[in-house]
């Protein structure tokens, strides 16, 4: 370690040094100054032998340093001379050789210098040596010198090395190295030596002796090398001569350089492969190398010279092979050779003298001479096989393991001879180095591998089975992809294979034009024939026969039955036994009916073959040929008729005695009918006339009595009395005049019918009715049974023997062909060939098609045609066969019969009767009779079946990507590899049963150890298989661990999309650095979606079920939207401005002629920046608050008697500034608040622009991130009130002591989103005011007194607020979301309303157009299903006034809460949900809210409209129309307000359509405003309608439900009601006073109990403006109190969003104690949990 | 807890008998990988290079791995097909590739190769165009045996893919 770090500091003193000297240092001199200075430097910090010396030599190691670094310099600038161009190389050369020279001088000399300082360190050298060392110096003789350098070398490492390096005895380095300084000096083996040395001095030479031995035998080695060298050249000069040009130089330079370069890399490896070398156990080539030498070592010591003269000669032989050989020191090299090239010269001047050129004799040494030497240095081992015992190793003996029964396979072939002699020769190595004993085995073999290689060449077989189905490919056509759900597979090549087998087989016609009469008859008997036939094979009469007799049987026997246990039986049982025999009854007289029919039926079939064959028969005769080969015979059965005629007349009987009984049984019933009948009527007859007897007397009565008053007066009566009689006689009359209309009426009732009696029995009529009906039906006793049998047996008549016509008829029906075309979804696909029709009409094809189908089949249609030889033929028929079910497969299927007929009027001059023309049959049928040519089609239209018996049925949606999952399950490669291996297995092992393999082979020895099972369980397979065995060795964590990771986990949110992580932006790079709280949102929401969160009562409970399943639809959307919103289109990526056309040019010329209006300023576009853009900006909202009006005033408190000593007062003040108002406009936005200054009066004007910073979560501006803000603007309207506190009236002159209290008057919310959507809001906006303002009052006064009726209505109770809302910079909008959606509709339909849209979109941009919208289930529905119909809640029902009624809906649908859409489904577009959808979910936006206000009206039989449109300020939304008597009213149904279409306030702006279940209307008026607009939906200029006359109404079904359904109100959820009223007020009340916890908070009691009362009634008027009667109420019992406060209106959604509303208004914030606060809640439930809240507040102030 | 980061592009691919070229990429990796972000397949768009050398797609690849081991070395495999003039698609090529194992840049080439099929199938395949497919295309990059598969050389598809690597090292893995 010390000596790492000196050579280490050595080498940086060295850096030093060189740096100093030249300041370029080359790495090969380093090396070598490295070498000597260590050397230096080692001797200069060890201290280990005596100082004196040490001085000593320090000064000789000075010297020679110095003397080194000299010649260091010189060889750098030779060698930078050497760098120099060519031209210049000759002249330096001289200079070279000088130097050169000195320089050996100089080494000479160093020697010297060495061998005396060696001397002098060691005392005890030997003087020999000395003169060794002396005689060195001597050029000439270069070996013996460097003989006695190595012996001398041997002497002084020998006694010095062991003792002197006991650090590294391990190492066998120095042993080596000994042995290598020990060994013959060959080339070869100097250079290692050398080397090693150099590895000694640098590493274990510790002593100075050995340091100066070291740098002596480096110097002397040098001097050597040197010598050597000008040996060589010398000889080498003499061989080539003197005549080297100077390019050969430069060559052997230059090779020089090369070799030196070799020299070093190899130099560098062989050091590497030595460590290496030293670690393993391999032995190192200069092992090997002594290995090989070592035997030499053992001669003698005298050997030593002859041997080095041998290598002189050797070397003399071959210098050239040296060469490369003889030098390591790199540098030196080069330099010595231009030395020793020099020296030689001066050598060869001074010897041989005479010039520069020598020729000498090629000379040879005598050949026994070199054959002698090489005998001794080679060794010729023998060929004799040594005997085996010397192998194994003496005493062992030699064990053959194959013997014994192991294996040894079989040894590759080796020639004896050259085996012994490798076995000689490792033996007589193995003498000397005892390793060789590991080249014999135990059997005295050398070891040999066994043979790798095959006897035969294998090649593996190629698998010839089938199941190879993996690497199967199929051949598709080029795929035209279409986006279209025609196809099966979405494309026309969707990989699926399916097909349609489609079977023609014949036609035959019932009818055909050709046709000759017979023909007709012929065809008409064979059909009677065939259906007499099939009668006759069912034989219903003969069956009916049966059960006939079977029943009367039955019948019989019950009668029977009854009668003979009559008295045996209950009520009850002979109830059900009669009742049983009326059954049987009943069933003989309808079987008997049947029967009788079925015999009709069967002796008319029969009448009309006979019949048809006499016709035919003599239609034969009469056209004197035959032309049909029918043949009718009949066949007779005789019967007996005397047997007949009794079954005739038993039968006849029978059926008589039962009509006889049924008719009783009938004139029983009717005879009991017609008595109670008669009864009615005689009554009936007997009232009337009583009835008129009464009229009659009271009429008679009346007149008398009207006499008698007469009389009365006449007689003078008591005048009294006469009156009371009068009035008397009034109310006499009166009721007699009621009885008489009663009677009138008994009279003028409808006089019954007067019944008939039933007839009695005609016994002779029904008999012979029953007789007529036989002699009808049946066979007549006697009459033989007839059999018709046809065949088809008779002679047609050669065409030669016809009439011409005939001749022509048939001419023609031999000329006629046919053939039929299929078509597959309109589109022909295949055709049948032209077939002949035969004479007797049929057609045979008897073709199976198949059609390959990528399409869904919609129709498969079959044309006949038919040609008459020549053209493409008539149509004569269309049939469409039905698509087969998918289990209908051509091997299952049948032929089927398909009737067609032409209605095609076809007339011949010839015989044939033509079609759809009348003819008639000569003879005696005299009616006209028409035929159409028809026929019958057999065929069958089946799914065809694949190779592998599965039918090619396209499988149902969702069905083939189940399929695919499948398909790659089968595929698995591990699944397929375990599988086949186990099932391989057995044969495996009966194959090695077979194969008798050696289970020692080692080969076998995979297969031994599978086959075992690892045990010793026989040969059987396992029962199991590893995939991968050794999987988890590799697995560096599991995958729950990954699963685990939070970050992980936050990331792949973040990639999903999901709300919470959607913006995320970094997310840390270290687990650690994750706060542990990321994830707690997300999983609270996760909880929150799959359990129930706890909250208390029922209604709040269903508040949380609705979210639930908000959140259900939420997410379901959500995915949809998310994988339409991932498909990008062309447009979406590349963004092609449109061309300039030449009508832009000139609106932008026309542009700059416009004239120049600064007055009216034009608002100018802004550039829309981009998320990416803005950067760190700030987004703001710029609201600009213009003026208000109609805002209500304060009311001037009077308190009568105070009023004086209230002088002071602050309400005092008000009094005189009355109807004064200061209100001020703030604005709070994310909590965060502005202000305007206060304005002054009731129509202060502010123009101000207020400014609020937009906060997006996780700074991301991007659109769907935008859209997601829920955040709203409220711009509250408040008064400010300043208040004296001043306590001290005698302190007003001097101190100012007042408060500043702001009342809230009113406020308006505007969500964020539509803002940003539509980037501006301006205009006038209502402000929603309470229904009254305790403490205000509207001025009355204000209302001009020009403005119109309307106007005056409207600016009472309502303030406006007229300002200007934008955000700056402008922000980029979402792309509007134009993926075509999924949808259920016609295409056809989607495609016009496409084209509709677009049309009217063309025309008027700004306007909406809607004809689809998106549902829940994020498809397309066509708008008009979205309207039905449906029947309102039961309060709205009980209303009786329809306006009332209306108002009452509005109001519902108003409470229902209201969520944007873009809220609830953010970066989604508008989402129509269904009503019962709605009313579900409890929440939606403006169109659901109309859409379900529209459907009450249509319940409610009115005239109702969906207006889509733009409004403010919500922008784009939902509004209702109805029309009520040519008045047209606007609804919004958000807030359940109306207007009238005239109302200029209204908030809607712009109209784009109208939309009802029929139809869709679009504005394509001039205007948009409702109030300059045409309602008239009639007038086609101003209505666009989507249906018209040539595109009628589809009749769409609608998606709504017929019925909500309404929950009933019990008294369960009035006490819900309740018990939600009470906590939210206990709920504000203890919000109320945390919110003022600086202040003790007092409820006044009695004004709560007031406000109570009147909540209720304000929810019964729709909140609109209270009468001043209820108010006063209030007023009075709070004479004392300055009271502030108002009424809350809101739906119910959740606690907080009250909280939130009361908050908002700030009546909280009154910084006294002295205040007293009411607070009331009243909660109105209507049906289905929705809910109106009112609150109302109120701060009560007590006057002093 | 190792994680593998692939960031890169398909740049195009040259060597096919015509260009307008478009390519169908996936990455296959095995049981003990996860995505974290990124897609696993896609498609480029058609490119139809003026110059006939090569069509360039420059389609990113942007996948975040984490893995249990380095077992089921993702790797990416290809369909590249060719879209005629009459807007028809035929499948000119499949390839696959392993994603690299070590970090850094690397460019990688991948050949593709087309079934053969029979001689009629050649021949409608130079008149009609269209060609025999793979019936599984998990055959791709899944080593079943398929020599029986005859193919023919297509074009090269060229990728440029960076691979971040994770953790790696602390399980002892050098990269």
């Amino acid at each position: 370690m010390a000596e790492k770090r000196r050579r280490r500091r050595s080498k940086e003193h060295l850096i030093e040094d060189e740096e100093q000297g030249t300041g370029v240092s080359n790495p090969t001199l380093d090396d070598e100054t490295e070498t000597y200075y260590q050397a230096f430097s080692q001797s200069q910090t060890e201290g280990e032998t005596s100082a004196a010396e040490m001085i000593e030599e320090n000064e000789r190691a000075q010297v020679l340093k110095g003397e080194l670094k000299s010649r260091h310099r010189r060889r750098r600038r030779e060698l930078s001379k050497l760098t120099t161009p060519k031209d210049d190389v000759t002249g330096e050369l001289k200079t070279v050789k000088m130097d050169s020279r000195k320089k050996l001088e100089e080494t000479e000399q160093e020697a010297d210098e060495l061998a005396k300082a060696l001397d002098d360190a060691r005392v005890a050298a030997d003087t020999s040596v000395l003169a060794a060392g002396a005689g060195d110096v001597e050029p000439a003789l270069p070996s013996p010198a460097r003989d006695k350098d190595v012996q001398e070398e041997e002497k002084v490492a020998a006694p010095v090395s062991p003792p002197q390096s006991p650090a590294p005895p391990k190492s066998p380095e120095p042993a080596e190295a000994v042995v290598a300084e020990e060994t013959a000096p060959a080339p070869t083996l100097e250079r290692t030596t050398s080397k090693d040395e150099g590895e000694i001095t640098d590493r274990r030479r510790s002593t100075m002796r050995e340091r100066m031995k070291s740098r002596l035998a480096k110097a002397k080695e040098e001097a050597e090398t040197e010598i050597e060298k000008q040996e060589r050249d010398e000889r080498k000069r003499t061989l080539k001569g003197k005549k080297e040009t100077r390019f050969e130089e430069m060559d052997e330079q230059e090779i020089a350089k090369l070799e030196e370069r070799t020299e070093r890399m190899r130099k560098r490896r062989i050091e590497r492969s030595k460590q290496q070398d030293a670690m393993s156990f391999m032995p190192t080539p200069e092992q090997s190398f002594d290995f090989f030498t070592r035997e030499w070592e053992e001669e003698p010591e005298e050997a030593e010279k002859p041997k080095e003269e041998d290598e002189v000669e050797e070397k003399e032989k071959k210098p050239d092979a040296e060469e490369p050989e003889t030098e390591e020191e790199r540098a030196a090299k080069e330099e010595s050779k231009e030395e020793t090239a020099l020296l030689v010269d001066d050598q060869e001047y001074t010897e041989e003298s005479y010039g520069p050129v020598a020729i000498r004799k090629a000379y040879m040494d005598d050949a026994a001479v070199i054959d002698a030497a090489e005998q001794k240095m080679l060794f010729h081992p023998s060929s004799v096989r040594a005997p085996s015992t010397e192998k194994v190793g003496g005493e062992l003996e030699p064990r053959f393991l194959e013997d014994e029964g192991f294996y040894v396979g079989v040894k590759p072939f080796v020639a004896d001879k050259n085996r012994s002699r490798m076995e000689d020769r490792i033996l007589k190595e193995s003498q000397t180095v005892k390793e060789a004993a590991n080249w014999f085995g135990e059997d005295g073999q050398l070891i040999i591998l066994p043979d790798p290689l095959r006897e035969a060449p294998t090649r593996p077989t190629l698998v010839e089975d089938t199941d190879m189905h993996a690497i199967d490919t199929i051949f598709y056509k080029a795929i035209m992809r279409e986006f279209d759900s025609r196809y099966i597979d979405g494309a026309v090549d969707g990989g699926g294979f399916y097909q349609l087998d489609v079977d023609v087989n014949s036609i035959s016609f019932t009818h055909h034009h050709l046709f000759s009469r017979e023909h007709v008859l012929a065809h008409k008997l064979t059909l009677l024939h065939s259906e007499h036939v099939a009668r006759a094979k069912r034989d219903m009469a003969g069956f009916l026969t049966e059960k006939l007799s079977a029943l009367k049987n039955s019948a019989l026997l019950l009668q029977d039955y009854i009668a003979s246990h009559k008295g045996e039986m209950t009520v009850v049982d002979r109830d059900n036994y009669e009742r049983r025999l009326r059954d049987y009854k009943s069933e003989i007289s309808q079987t008997r009916y049947l029967r009788d029919k079925e015999e009709q039926t069967d002796r008319t079939l029969l009448k009309s073959i006979i019949h048809t064959w006499r016709e035919l028969k003599t239609l034969r005769e009469q056209q004197k040929f035959v032309n049909t080969p029918v043949k009718l015979q009949i066949r007779k059965e005789d019967t007996d008729k005397e047997e007949d005629l009794a079954k005739w007349k038993l039968e006849m009987e029978e059926e008589t005695f039962e009509e006889k009984e049924k008719f009783e049984e009938e004139f029983m019933r009717k005879e009991a009918v017609y008595k109670d009948q008669l009864e009615k009527y005689e009554k009936q007859a007997l009232e009337k006339e009583e009835a008129q007897k009464r009229i009659l007397d009271r009429n008679r009565q009346k007149k008398r009595r009207g006499s008698k008053s007469s009389k009365g007066s006449k007689a003078s009566k008591n005048s009294q009395e006469r009156q009371r009689a009068e009035t008397e006689d009034d109310l006499d009359n009166d009721s007699l005049e009621e009885e008489n209309a009663k009677d009138q009426a008994v009279i003028d009732t409808e006089p019954l019918p007067k019944p008939e009696p039933p007839e009695a029995l005609d016994e002779r009529t029904l008999k012979d009715q029953i007789k007529a009906k036989f002699m009808a039906q049946k066979r007549r006793p006697g009459e033989p049974k007839l059999f018709p049998e046809l065949s088809n047996s008779a002679t047609v008549t050669p065409s030669s023997q016809c009439t011409r016509s005939e001749q022509q008829r048939r001419d023609d029906v031999s000329k006629v062909k046919l053939y039929v075309k299929i078509l597959f979804n309109g589109k022909e696909v295949s055709r049948t060939g032209p077939r002949p029709l035969s004479q007797d009409f049929n057609v045979n094809f008897g073709e199976i098609y198949n059609l390959k189908i990528v399409e869904w089949p919609e129709s498969i249609k079959f044309e006949i045609y038919e040609t008459a030889g020549f053209g493409s033929g008539r149509l004569l028929a269309e049939l469409f066969a039905p698509i087969p079910e998918s289990s209908v497969t051509s091997q299952s299927v049948a032929l089927e019969n398909v009737e067609f007929s032409s209605y095609e009027k076809i007339q011949f001059s010839h015989d044939g009767v033509g079609s759809g023309v009348a003819f008639k049959f000569e003879g005696h049928v005299p009616d006209l009779v028409t035929l159409m040519t028809s026929g019958v089609l057999n065929s069958s239209v089946a799914w065809a079946v694949g190779e592998d018996g599965l039918p090619l049925v396209p499988t149902e949606k969702f069905g083939a990507s189940y399929k695919a999952a499948t398909q790659i399950k089968r595929l698995d490669p591990f699944t397929a590899i375990g599988a086949s291996g186990v099932s391989n297995l057995e044969k495996l092992l009966e194959w090695f049963k077979q194969s008798r393999l050696d289970p020692n082979d080692p080969n076998n020895k995979d297969i031994v150890y599978m086959l075992s099972g690892g045990e010793q369980t026989l040969l059987a397979p396992r029962e199991y298989f590893r995939l991968e065995p050794l999987q988890q060795e590799f697995d560096l964590t599991t995958l729950e661990e990954i699963e685990k990771s939070l970050r992980y986990k936050i990331i792949s949110l973040r990639d999903q999309e999901n709300p919470i992580f959607k913006g995320y932006q970094m997310i840390p790079s270290l687990e650690r650095e994750i706060p542990k709280d990321a994830l707690k949102e997300y999983e609270k929401k996760q909880r929150e979606e799959t359990q129930m969160p706890h909250v208390k009562g029922d209604l709040e409970h269903h508040r949380a079920q609705v979210n639930l399943y908000l959140q259900k639809i939420k997410e379901r959307v959500t995915a949809q939207y998310r994988f339409a919103s991932h498909q990008k289109t062309l447009q979406d990526v590349v963004n092609e401005d449109t061309v300039p056309n030449i009508t832009m040019i000139a609106t932008s010329l026309l542009r700059l002629s416009e004239p120049r209006r600064p007055l009216r300023p034009v608002r100018k576009e802004r550039k829309k920046v981009t998320a990416q853009a803005l950067d760190g900006k700030e987004v703001k909202i710029l609201i600009n608050i213009i003026r208000a009006s109609y805002i209500p005033v304060r009311k001037a408190v009077r308190s009568p008697g105070t009023s004086i000593a209230r002088d002071v007062d602050g309400s005092a003040i008000t009094d005189t500034y009355e109807d004064l108002v200061c209100p001020f406009v703030e604005v709070m936005f994310q909590r965060s608040r502005v202000r305007t200054w206060q304005g002054e009066g009731p129509n202060p004007s502010f123009n101000e622009e207020l400014e609020l910073i937009l906060r997006v979560p996780n700074d991301d501006y991007s659109p769907s991130s935008l859209q997601a803000i829920e955040d709203d603007i409220f711009i509250n309207l408040f008064d400010e009130v300043t208040v004296d506190v001043l306590e001290d009236n005698r302190e007003r002159e001097t101190n100012i002591h007042q408060r500043i209290e702001k009342k809230w008057l009113g406020s308006i919310k505007i969500p964020f989103s539509t803002v940003y959507f539509n980037n501006k809001i301006d205009g006038t906006f209502r402000i929603n005011t309470p229904p009254f303002l305790l403490g205000y009052t509207y001025d009355m006064m204000q209302a001009q007194p020009g403005a119109s009726e309307v106007e005056t209505t409207i600016g009472r109770g309502s303030s406006y607020l007229s300002m200007f809302v934008t955000i700056e910079p402008s922000l980029s909008l979402p792309e509007p979301f134009k993926e075509k959606l999924a949808t259920t509709e016609e295409e056809e339909l989607i495609e016009r309303a496409d084209a509709w849209q677009a049309e009217l979109e063309r025309q008027f941009p700004k306007r909406i157009y809607k004809t689809t919208v998106m549902d829940t289930m994020g498809k397309n529905v066509f708008v008009t299903r979205y309207f039905r119909s449906i029947k309102p809640p039961p309060e709205v029902e009980a209303c009786t006034d329809p306006q009332k009624a209306m108002e009452m809906a509005a109001r519902y649908v108003s409470m229902i809460p209201f969520v944007a859409d873009t809220a609830l489904f953010p970066g989604q577009c508008d989402i129509w949900s269904t009503c019962n959808q709605f009313m579900k979910m409890l929440c939606g936006d403006e169109e659901e809210h109309a859409v379900l206000l529209t459907n009450y009206f249509l319940a409610m039989g009115k005239t109702a409209y969906l207006i889509l449109g733009n409004a403010i300020p919500e922008g784009q939304t939902a509004y209702v129309l109805t029309c009520d008597a040519d008045k047209y009213h606007l609804w919004n149904a958000r807030t359940g307000e109306s207007y009238s279409v005239h109302d200029n306030y209204c908030p809607i702006q712009s109209i784009g359509c109208l939309i009802n279940a029929e139809n869709i209307w679009a504005n394509i008026q001039e205007y948009e405003k409702p109030s300059q607009m045409d309602f008239n939906l009639t007038n086609t200029s101003c209505w666009l309608s989507f249906y018209n006359k040539s595109y009628l109404n589809r009749g769409l079904a609608s998606v709504q439900p017929a019925e909500l359904f309404y929950f009933r109100k019990d008294k369960k959820f009035d006490s819900m009601v309740l018990e939600l009223q009470e906590r939210i007020e206990q709920m504000l009340k203890n919000k109320i006073m945390e919110w003022r916890s600086r202040y003790i908070t007092r409820w006044n009691r009695h004004c709560t109990q007031i406000m109570r009362k009147l909540l209720p009634l304000l929810e019964e008027i729709h909140g609109k403006q209270i009468e001043q009667s209820h108010l006063r109420d209030l007023e009075e019992s709070f004479k004392s109190y300055k009271v502030s406060g108002f009424p809350l209106n809101l739906p119910f959604t959740d606690m907080t969003s009250i909280t939130e509303a009361v908050f908002s208004t700030g009546v909280h914030s009154k910084e006294t104690s002295d205040v007293e606060f009411a607070l009331a809640v009243y909660v109105h439930g209507y049906t289905n949990n929705v809910m109106s809240v009112w609150v109302y507040v109120a701060s009560l102030i007590r006057l002093r | 807890m190792a994680e593998v980061h692939v960031i890169g592009q398909i740049i195009g691919a040259s060597g096919f008998p015509d260009h307008s070229l478009f390519c169908k990429w996936g990455i296959h990796s095995g049981g003990g990988w996860k995505i974290l972000s990124g897609l696993r397949e896609g498609q480029t768009q058609v490119d139809n290079p003026q110059s006939e050398d090569a069509a360039y797609f420059a389609h990113p690849i942007d996948i975040h791995f984490a893995t249990k081991g380095i077992q089921g070395w993702p790797r990416m495999h290809f369909q590249v097909w060719h879209q005629d003039a009459f807007g028809r698609n035929e499948l000119y090529g499949y390839g696959f590739v392993h994603l690299p194992t070590s970090p850094g840049q690397h460019d990688i080439d991948c050949p593709t190769w087309r079934p053969t099929g029979t001689f009629m199938e050649s021949v409608s395949q130079f008149f009609l165009g269209g060609g025999p497919h793979l019936k599984n295309p998990d055959l791709i990059y899944s080593g079943a045996d398929r020599y029986k598969l005859q193919t023919i050389a297509m074009g090269k598809i060229h990728l440029r893919i960076g691979i971040i690597l994770r953790n790696f090292d602390k399980f002892g893995i050098e990269c």
